[in-house]
Formats: structure tokens, sequence, C-alpha cells
């Protein structure tokens, strides 16, 4: 048995020693039952003394009465009696007298001469003692305060009584034998007293000594030490508590463990969310009369699900919808690599066929065998009106014609990226290009939409029905296609819980009935985006430095003129370029810093990476300059108090007090030259617009706006 | 290339010709108004020439619209000469050219406003 006294009880608290208690107890009780037994045993011992006192005086007094007889039948008995009684009271000091008194009651026989021949004077207050002893005839005991007197008569052979013998013991001598005896007990009595708490207190401690280790163990397990447990040897109840103790302590670090488990588990589901959803568009985008807006609904795990719009340095977008084989945290980092690389790579291929190679090739390498990807990727040429695109083992593309009101299945044979290494993927991969008119819209998804049960868990909502559903509300934009297929697959899948996340993305085409959009600065709406295109830009591009004030600004056309490929520009592009460039700056240096000329800002072009050819550059045709241009971006950074951009709209010019207005005029220009504008206001590196060059037609400004 | 604009106005047969050479951005744009409104305040027609503008800002595009739609009420006309290309581009891409009516030069200008 092992005792812990390292753990200290705490100083404000006051605690009772049970050890103490129990002793002090026991002693109580030994005391008590020690002084009854004493009591009991001095009466016995007083009632059993007296008894014998009171026998040997009676027969003390029958001796002399005996010894007496002779003598008082002759001549002078007081001769015999005399030194029989002073024997008599030399051996037995404690007798107050002894005497003997012929049959007038005269004294024969004294200790004292001088009392020979006198009456004897009568004891005063004797009386019998009750009980009485065993006495012979003639014999009588008395007693009063003093003395305990026994007196037996003197006979002669005829029994004829001669004399009486009279033999008186003080009764201070029975006190005494009592009070000895007491004495004694109580020598016993302390003896056994001190024996007894001595006993008690050796006992208890030992019996009680488990408590400290019980108590250390236990406070251990307060503090959290769950690991070790309390070594006790000890046959009591105590010993059995502590296997008790030690095994709560067993079954709490189990569920401790278990709870760790599950608190570790929500945190792993909690981060993945927030990893998908930060991976995830925030907002719709408007490029062009294309409105493209997505949507996901996670699944109560948290699954692979991914859609992004991306945009690129030409005025493109690139367009991803992807499913990834996992769930959970591993999924979203999976999720999260396909998000790096796509980033990576969306300027970098045109064909999407070629960016999902690349994509499995870097995956292939990275992901477990069995992980894998299924993918869908498109390009949309808003100018153009095209979308081109390609599919890795994803599920078909809706395509809804405005002008049939059909909805077409777009398939593809690529298989899943990862799923098969070593570059098979090229053979199955192949780019579709499909043009959309006014009205037409695309919806891409997933298979938490097609393959969503019923609420019997028999039937899967299908993409006949998903047709059915977008044929429907497609005439009403691509809210409605959203907003109809989440409510429907809700109701089929009605009381039976999501088990997969489902993910839209809508891309339409403006008509009549739903308008183009107005805003086209949502772009990239992410800020991080523009301080990617920063980092980029300051890494490789051509920047001017430019002062706050207006007649700074007349050096963008000087820039602009030696700064390849964009030198190389001519006709009204080149005018426009120059033009929407300046009122860029132009808002900065009035709304951004209200031209305090002893600040400046920063413009640079960031040509499209494949274009960085110094050589061709310099030598570029304006064709060459101008497809350059499309295909990089502007990227305008400044310091200046962030301002709000106005939300532009086409200013009606046909409206004559528009004309005399004269206001605004600047955001028509920066948008009519610009395909996407994006103000970033307040980022972590300042104000950061970018910019990238896609002219409209003129004849699209204030005569459609008409 | 500074950021100065020269006016120089011409009375040719009840016209006022302004000779605009330079920049019209919102420094300049009031002083080019200002010298426009002469001709709605005497009655008369305004021919811009624009040739040797080398710039023109959404300020200064604002200020012809202006100055145009003040001249159509009081029943006058403005008309925009020989644009540098830069103008021009600019006019063409705001499809302005339905409210500032462009001519090659000043002669044909003033034709245009004796057959109106």
């Amino acid at each position: 048995m092992t005792t812990d006294t390292s753990q200290k009880l705490p100083a404000h608290r006051s605690v009772l020693s049970i050890r103490w208690i129990v002793t002090l107890a026991a002693a109580v009780l030994i005391t008590t039952a020690l002084l009854s037994m004493g009591y009991v045993s001095e009466h016995n011992a007083r009632l059993a003394l007296t008894r014998e006192i009171q026998t040997r005086l009676l027969l003390q007094a029958r001796n002399l009465a005996l010894a007496s007889s002779g003598a008082l039948l002759g001549e002078f008995p007081e001769l015999t009696l005399q030194p029989i009684v002073t024997e008599i009271l030399a051996r037995q000091p404690e007798l107050a007298f002894a005497v003997v008194l012929d049959h007038e009651g005269v004294i024969q026989g004294h200790a004292d001469a001088r009392q020979l021949g006198q009456r004897l004077e009568p004891v005063a207050g004797l009386h019998d003692v009750e009980p009485a002893p065993a006495a012979g005839a003639g014999e009588v005991l008395q007693q009063n305060g003093e003395l305990l007197v026994a007196r037996a008569t003197v006979r002669y052979t005829s029994h004829r009584a001669i004399g009486h013998a009279l033999v008186a013991l003080r009764r201070s001598y029975v006190d005494r034998m009592v009070a000895e005896t007491r004495r004694q007990q109580a020598l016993v009595l302390a003896v056994f007293t001190l024996l007894g708490i001595l006993a008690s207190g050796v006992l208890m401690t030992h019996l009680l000594r488990p408590l400290s280790a019980l108590r250390g163990g236990l406070a251990r397990i307060g503090a959290g030490d769950l690991d070790t447990p309390i070594r006790l040897r000890d046959n009591t109840e105590l010993g059995l508590l502590a296997e008790t103790v030690n095994e709560m302590a067993g079954t709490l670090k189990r569920n401790q463990v278990q709870l760790l488990e599950r608190e570790r588990l929500a945190h792993e589901l909690d981060l993945a969310r927030q990893l998908q959803n930060s991976l995830l568009p925030k907002r719709r985008v408007i490029a062009g009369e294309f409105l493209l807006e997505g949507n996901h609904q996670a699944a109560a795990e948290v699954g692979g699900d991914y859609f992004d719009i991306l945009e690129r340095c030409d005025g493109r977008v690139g367009i991803a919808v992807a499913d990834v084989a996992g769930k959970g945290l591993g999924g979203c980092l999976v999720m999260s690599m396909l998000s790096a690389l796509l980033r990576a790579y969306r300027d970098a291929f045109d064909s999407p066929a070629e960016l999902l190679a690349a994509l499995d090739e870097r995956l292939g390498e990275s992901l477990p065998t069995g992980t894998f990807v299924t993918m869908f990727y498109g390009v949309l040429d808003p100018g153009a009106g095209t979308m081109t695109f390609a599919s890795a083992g994803h599920n078909p593309m809706l395509l809804y014609r405005c002008a049939t009101r059909q909805v077409e299945v777009l398939g593809s044979a690529g298989i899943p990226l990862a799923a098969i290494r070593g570059g098979t993927i090229r053979q199955t991969l192949h780019n579709e290009i499909v043009t959309l008119a006014r009205g037409d819209l695309l919806v891409e998804f997933t298979d938490g939409y097609s393959e969503a049960l019923d609420s019997a868990g028999a039937e899967e909502f299908g993409v006949e029905r998903m047709k059915g559903v977008v044929a429907e509300a497609a005439p009403n934009g691509a809210d409605a296609v959203l907003k109809a297929l989440r409510q429907g697959v809700r109701q089929w899948r009605s009381a039976r819980l999501q088990h997969d996340d489902e993910t839209l993305l809508v891309v339409s085409r403006g008509t009549a009935a739903v308008p183009a959009p107005v805003v086209r600065d949502t772009i990239g709406d992410d800020a991080s985006r523009a301080l990617d295109r920063l980092s980029e830009a300051e890494r490789r591009g051509c920047s001017l430095q430019l002062e706050a004030r207006r007649e700074s600004l007349l050096s963008i056309r000087e820039w602009i003129a030696r700064t390849p490929p964009l030198s190389a520009l001519d006709g009204p592009e080149a005018e426009w370029l120059r033009s929407a460039l300046y009122e860029v700056c132009a808002n900065v240096v009035e709304h951004g810093y209200h031209e305090d000329p002893t600040r400046s800002f920063e413009l640079w072009w960031v040509p499209l990476r494949a274009d960085v050819v110094p050589d061709r550059a310099t030598s570029a045709t304006p064709e060459e300059a101008a497809r350059a241009l499309r295909r990089g971006c502007f990227v305008v950074r400044d310091d200046g108090e962030p301002f709000r951009p106005d939300h532009w709209r086409a200013s009606d010019f046909n409206n004559p007090s528009i004309r005399k207005r004269g206001r605004g005029i600047g955001l028509d220009i920066i948008h009519l030259v610009m395909d996407t504008a994006i103000y970033h206001p307040s980022t972590s590196r300042g104000n950061v617009t970018v910019l990238s060059f896609g002219p409209r037609p003129p004849t699209s400004g204030a005569e459609e706006a008409a | 290339m500074n950021g100065d604009l020269e006016i120089t106005a011409v009375e040719m047969g009840g016209t006022l010709v302004l000779r605009l050479s330079g920049c019209m951005d919102a420094k300049t744009a009031p002083r080019m108004l200002a010298h426009g409104r002469r001709a709605r305040d005497g009655a008369r027609h305004l021919v811009l020439n624009m040739s040797n503008v080398t710039l023109i800002a959404s300020s200064g595009i604002g200020g012809l619209l202006a100055l145009a739609e003040e001249l159509r009420q009081a029943h006058r006309t403005l008309r925009i000469v020989d644009p540098a290309p830069g103008v021009d581009a600019v006019l063409r891409l705001l499809n302005l050219h339905k409210f500032l009516p462009i001519d090659a030069t000043e002669d044909v200008a003033l034709e245009a406003l004796k057959a109106a």
C-alpha cells in the first residue's frame, strides 16, 4: 500500500480528522465502560468486604467468648482475660476495642486495666446490621456511624450464659479498604483507557491511511490526469472504492477521447465548410450581356462540390463546376488544390480540354490513387456569344434554346481527372463550342441534383425532370431557373435528408424580357484576385507613375506610345484606350486624392504571360497589338481616399436634360471601352482597379439605350 | 503637350467660330463654355474648330453637349469642324454625332449653317 502525501488540502478549508474523531470516541466509550464496570465492581467489592469483615468480627467475638469461658469461672478472670484482649488489639490495630463482660455486665477483660471492674458504657446509636451475617446463638452484630460491634455470649458447659465478649471495629477501616480497592481499579481503568486510545489511534491511522492515496488520485483526476491510476492494495472498502475510482477514470478517459474526437471532427467539418465557402464565388457575375450565377447547398457532411467563375485577361470568362470524390476536409483540400491550379491556368490555356488535361497531370501527381475529380470547364466569350467547353467525366450540360423553348443535353466523353494516370485523359477530352443567342441559358450541375433520391429512396430526380424545370423557368431568367431547380429538388427529397452537396451554375444571355445587365463592374468581385493581379503587374507589368494632378495624366498618351505592344495600336481603338485610361486615372486624381499634387499612384499594363515576347511585341502589327491588348489587362493602384464608384448606366443622350447636364460621361467612356472595370477600394494594398480592354461597338451606346 | 487650351474667336458671317488648340478637360472646358455662350447671347451660331485639340476629357464632352443644348434651346446651332483623331474617336464611341454635327472644314460648316 502506498500513500501520496503530496496533495495538500486547501489552506482555507478546515478538516475534522476521522482518526481523531474515532480515537476520541473510542476513549470516551472505553472510559464510560470502565467507569461503569468499576462502579459495579466497587459496589460488589464493598459488599463482599463488609460481609467478610462482619463475619470475621463475629468470629473474633466468638473466639474471645470461648477463650473467656473458663476465665470467668475463675477467681481472678481479669488476670487471664486482660492479656488475651491486649494481644488481640495488638495483633489487629484496626479494632476499636475488645471487651469481656461478666454476667453482670462488669468489665473483666480490657486492654486498659483501669477499666476492669467498671461497667461498660453502652455505645450510643447501635443497631442491628441488616442483613445479618450468619451468626450463632447469642451472637449479635450491631453498628453505628463509627463502629461495627460484634457480641458473643460467653457460656458455660451447661450453656448457661456467664458473660459477653465484645469486639468493635472502626468502620473507617472498611472505608480505607474500599478506597484502596478503588484506587487499584482507577489505576487499571487509566491504564486500559490509555491503551484503548493508543490502540484506536493506531488502528484508525492504519485503516484510514488509504484515504490520502484516494484523495490524491481524485485530485489528479480533477486536474485532468486520467492516465495515472490509484495504486492501493487494501482489502477494506477503501480498496474497493479505489478500484471503482480507477474504473471511473478509465470511463472518463474513454468518454473524453470520444468527445475530443467528436470536437475534432466538428472542427474539421467547420474548417471544411469555411474552406469550401472561401473558394466559391460570393456573387453573381456579369460579363457583357451574360449573367453568370451559381448556387451551392452544402450537405450536412461537407461534400466535394466546387464551382468557380474566373475572370481572364482577355475578357473571356472561365466557368468551372467540379465534384471531388471524397468528403470532409480531405475533399475540401483537393478542392482547394483544384482552385489554386485553376487560377494559375486560367489565362495559360485557351482550350478547356488542354486546361483539363493540365489539371489531370498535376492532380495525378498529388492525389492518392482512387481519388478523382469530375469537372466541367468552359470559356465564355461574351463578345462572340460562344462558349467553348470540355468535360472530364462530369454531368452533361443543359442548354435552353429561347427560340425553340427546348432544352438540349450536351454531353461529353472525357474521363474524370486523375482517374487514370499517365495522360490517358487527353485521348478522351474534346472541346465543344456552343453559340448562345439572346435568351438562351446554360445549366451545369453536380450529381447532388441529378441523383437526389425521393423520400422513399427509390428514384432519382434525374436529368429529364431537370430539363422540365429548366424549360419552364428559363424564360424568366437565371434567378428563376436557380430558384426553380432548388425548390424542385427540395420537394423531390421531401423529408429525406440532403446527403450530397448540390451545386448549380447558370449562364444566361439577356433577352428583352430579362434585359442584359447594365452593371458591368462586378467581374472578379474577389479583392484577393485583384491583389493577385496587382502582384502580377508588379512582377512583369509595364508601369507609369502618375502625380495626382490633371496635367500629369497627359503622360498616359506618351506612355502608351512607348509601351509595346500598345505602341503599335492605331485607329479609334488606340484613342479609346487613351481616353478610357485618362478617365479612370482622372477619377483617382479627383475623388481619391482631391488633386493633391504631392501624391502619386501607379498604372500598369499587364500582358498575358504568353504574349510577353519582346521581339514580337516591339515589331507587332496593329492587329497583333489589338489582340494582345484584349488578352492583357490594366491595373491602377492608389492610396487615396476610397470613393464609391457610381453604378453606371449608359447615358441616354436623347434626353435633353442629360445632354445639358453634361456629367457622368467619363463612366460611359470607361465602360464602353473596357470589357471589365472593377474598383476594389481599401484592400491591403490600397485601392486597386482592374481593367480589361474590350470596346463595345459604337452603335451599342446611345442608340441602344434609346 | 501641356494642359492649356488656346481659344481664338473669329466672326464669320454672323457665326462665331472658335478655334481651339490644346486640351479640353475639367480645367479648360469652363473657359470654352464661356466663349461659346457668347454666341448664344449674341444670337449667333457656333462653329468649333477642333483640329488642334490634343485631348478631350469627359468634362470637355460634357461641356460640348451642354453648350449645344443651350444653343438649341436658343434656336441656334453648334457644329464641330475637323476634330482631331482623339476627339473624333471619342465622339463616335459615344454616338454623339447626332447632337454634335461634324464637318470637314469651317467653310463646309458655315455652308451647312446657311442652308439650315
